[in-house]
């Protein structure tokens, strides 16, 4: 054995500092989750987010006064399968005021262009209103990514039809800018599922942004040191059992045990 | 299951039940081997058995062979205890829960795998997998928090303080450099642990620091709107991301190391069972963890003097069995 253990000390804890070290920098670039999105400002009112998806065509012609002949009536509803009724009623005046309000119909309902439309695939009001979520996929490519990866989206992929979908919390027809919402504003929707949330619940909500230096910091560095950790031990307890077997299998092939 | 062991290891482990000198001595068989008359009546216990049941706070209560080995020295302790029945029982509460856990939380992680839906599926569907998760988070609280009033209790109140030597020191640094060393060729021997190898060591803190985390996060994601009564918004996604992010550290360790060294590894194959049964054998013992077999064994040294040279008439305490309490 050694007379001094200290140099064998310090060179104990600089090896497991670089290795420490070491796992910093595979670690800061693998993220488990959503790939690295880059922050973005949210973009001012009435313009499009920037999305690779098609520009909708505008109402620029009364297009909509054909479907709203018979969908701007109250009383227009119909039935599914599973005996709810669903209300085929539109607001004209809230429509026109919402963020969506210079687009057609046939923007998000590109399937009801014709009559006779074609007919509901949707067993119950909660899956028609996941079946219509997928329309907002066609512009809002980089938010439906980020969904498909949050709590909410990840739950609903599972199967649980009710965790939260896009009109949840955006409503339908009178979708307005989030960036105009305030906190308060927000937990009036958490609240749908989660009883007495408040402002402070609903400014945890990412926005459909990934976590960056600048967008809930606290989140995106908790993030790194873990993945620091994992590699790190992981990197050890890997590097232990090799050389455990590495020690045995020459032991036991290649030296006679005393 | 053994002769798979044989073949790893080359013959059976000296000191193992099935090496023959081993077996004759556990066995009680002095003499040469022949027809031996049956040295108790009525109902005789296993080798096995009959170690448990003496220990040396008690003198030998039955006849047979204890009265046989009355007259020879003292052997070393055969078996020593080195878990005791609180901490069995912690250990198997952990693996279940943490096991549960860890095959419900997965799918959840990684959705898109498609043995994950399947899995779901099987388990008949994503709000049973939740309340299995949920139900198995309970236990492994449960159990953490019993582990906490135990050692509270076995340091606080029986002032047993041996529990203590899983405390790091930084002889544990030296321990894991040198047993690198000792890897890579340049030490003829391991070093000499103490109660708790430095490796075990690691593997029970990194189990507190992640049970701690990962139960913490856990609970704000389970209990979001009472979380946020207390702590800012922001702790909802760091929740998220570090519980998941820490059952992939937990799940990794456990799969690549800890299964490893107790299961798999060719010095404990097939199996390490000193955690469930609690008891190690003494040969075991001397080579894992020589520095407490030295304590141990010059205490029973101690204790057998003092018997002897104290009350007369109070037989030798002789049990096969010592309860490992170094305090």
């Amino acid at each position: 054995m050694l007379r001094s253990q200290t140099p064998l000390r310090f060179l104990g804890i600089a090896v497991g500092t670089a290795l420490l070290a070491g796992a910093v920098v595979p670690g800061s670039g693998a993220v488990w989750s959503a790939p690295a999105v880059s922050a973005q400002a949210l973009p001012p009112v009435g313009q499009d987010s920037g999305d690779e998806g098609q520009t909708p065509p505008d109402d620029d012609g009364g297009f909509n006064s054909l479907c709203l002949m018979c969908h701007g009536e109250p009383a227009f509803e119909t039935s599914l399968p599973s005996g709810e009724t669903l209300p085929l009623y539109v607001d004209q005046s809230a429509f026109e005021a919402s963020a969506h309000g210079d687009l057609e119909c046939i923007a998000c309902h590109p399937e009801q262009r014709t009559i006779p439309h074609w007919p509901l695939t949707a067993a119950d009001r909660r899956a028609f209103s996941l079946e219509r979520a997928r329309s907002c996929e066609t512009c809002h490519e980089e938010a439906a990514e980020s969904y498909e990866d949050s709590i909410h989206g990840v739950t609903v992929r599972l199967g649980l039809d009710r965790a939260a979908a896009c009109a949840d919390c955006h409503g339908n027809h009178d979708v307005q800018h989030p960036i105009e919402w305030s906190n308060e504003e927000r937990a009036q929707r958490c609240q749908k599922c989660h009883e007495g949330a408040d402002a402070n619940f609903a400014s945890g909500w990412l926005g459909h942004r990934e976590p960056s230096p600048s967008w809930f910091p606290i989140a995106y560095y908790a993030e790194r040191l873990l993945i620091v950790l994992t590699t790190a031990a992981l990197g050890f307890g890997i590097i232990h059992v090799e050389l455990e077997l590495m020690r045995w299998a020459i032991d036991r092939f290649w030296r006679k045990k005393e | 299951m053994w002769p798979l062991s044989w073949l790893v290891r080359g013959g059976p482990r000296r000191g193992s039940s099935t090496d023959a000198a081993t077996y004759r001595r556990v066995r009680g068989k002095v003499g040469p081997p022949g027809r031996r008359p049956r040295r108790t009546l009525g109902r005789r216990r296993s080798a096995a058995t009959a170690v448990a049941e003496r220990s040396p706070r008690r003198p030998s209560a039955g006849g047979g062979p204890a009265s046989v080995r009355a007259s020879q020295p003292a052997p070393e302790p055969e078996r020593i205890v080195r878990f005791d029945r609180h901490q069995r029982l912690q250990h198997v509460l952990m693996l279940s829960a943490f096991t549960v856990c860890a095959v419900s939380g997965l799918p959840q992680k990684f959705p898109d795998v498609g043995a994950s839906r399947w899995w779901v599926e099987l388990l008949g569907g994503i709000e049973n997998v939740r309340d299995i998760h949920h139900w198995a988070a309970y236990l492994m609280l449960a159990d953490c928090v019993y582990h906490v009033l135990y050692l509270v209790f076995r340091v606080g109140v029986q002032r047993r303080l041996d529990v203590l030597r899983m405390i790091p020191t930084p002889k544990d640094i030296d321990d894991a450099a040198n047993m690198f060393l000792y890897y890579l060729g340049a030490r003829a021997e391991k070093p000499k642990f103490d109660r708790f190898t430095y490796l075990e060591k690691f593997d029970y803190w990194a189990v507190f620091w992640g049970i701690a985390v990962i139960g913490g996060s856990g609970l704000i994601l389970l209990f979001p709107v009472t979380a946020t009564g207390i702590l800012p918004g922001h702790i909802l996604p760091t929740a998220h991301a570090v519980h998941s992010d820490e059952a992939m550290l937990a799940v990794g360790w456990i799969v690549i190391a800890h299964i490893f060294y107790v299961h798999l590894s060719p010095r404990v194959f097939p199996f390490n069972t000193s955690i469930f049964t609690g008891r190690l054998r003494g040969e075991h013992y001397e080579e894992e963890h020589p520095l407490e077999y030295q304590r141990l064994v010059e205490r029973r040294r101690a204790a057998l003097q003092t018997a002897a040279a104290g009350a007369k008439g109070v037989p030798a305490p002789e049990g096969r069995t010592v309860h490992l309490d170094t305090s």
